[in-house]
């Protein structure tokens, strides 16, 4: 099984003041992870807004940065996903297309998508697909 | 192993779907990675903790995920224009 990983699984794997032991975990796994170029901006703009904040110190930032250009995902082209991205949005009433170009993504290469966002998952109600699996409640 | 070929430069789905599946060795190399990557997030995680370092709860972090979505504002009727 291949997998996706949005930012917010960055976030909550990389960022220390946002912590989650099930998302470490996902990142740390030994499989094939794909992700669409877009997480890697995502995440270092997630890094980013916890250091402006002062969530945490500009050196524990530096330290997440480390291994988000390590992980050693196979990083894609967006572009191919866009237009159902925006339909998916639209179609749920999402607050941006950024979550469904992950779910596009995984679709695409027929992988798992994962995520900490309830709120992305929860706008899918009775309809929800077998992507997303929410961290940490599905893992 | 095919390092530099999978990695570090992006793909179209095209050129992904192509890729042959990872081998065993290719395996072993992720997974030894990430765990040294990930070694290194939780010492520096143990680290923040000892200093007073606040981690946010679920609730927490779902809200400050969110707080610029005004979506529920956004979604109003579709304008006549």
């Amino acid at each position: 099984m291949t997998r996706v990983f949005d930012a917010s699984i960055g976030s909550r794997g990389l960022i220390q003041s946002q912590l989650l032991p099930e998302a470490e975990h996902l990142l740390g796994w030994g499989g094939e992870v794909v992700v669409p170029t877009l997480f890697m901006q995502e995440t270092l703009s997630a890094i980013f807004k916890a250091e402006r904040r002062g969530n945490v110190s500009s050196e524990s930032a530096d330290e997440a940065r480390i291994p988000l250009g390590g992980l050693r995902h196979e990083s894609l082209e967006p572009g191919p996903f866009l237009d159902r991205a925006y339909e998916i949005a639209l179609r749920f009433r999402q607050s941006d297309i950024y979550d469904a170009v992950y779910l596009v993504c995984a679709d695409d290469v027929g992988a798992e998508l994962w995520t900490c966002d309830r709120k992305f998952v929860a706008s899918f109600g009775r309809q929800r697909p077998a992507n997303p699996k929410l961290c940490p409640d599905d893992v | 192993m095919s390092e530099g070929v999978r990695y570090g430069r992006v793909m179209t789905v095209e050129e992904y779907k192509a890729l042959p599946p990872l081998t065993e060795e290719e395996r072993a190399e992720a997974l030894r990675i990430r765990t040294a990557l990930m070694a290194g997030v939780r010492r520096e995680h143990e680290a923040f903790v000892a200093a007073g370092g606040h981690v946010m709860t679920d609730e927490e972090w779902d809200a400050y995920w969110h707080e610029d979505d005004d979506v529920e504002e956004d979604w109003g009727p579709v304008s006549a224009k």
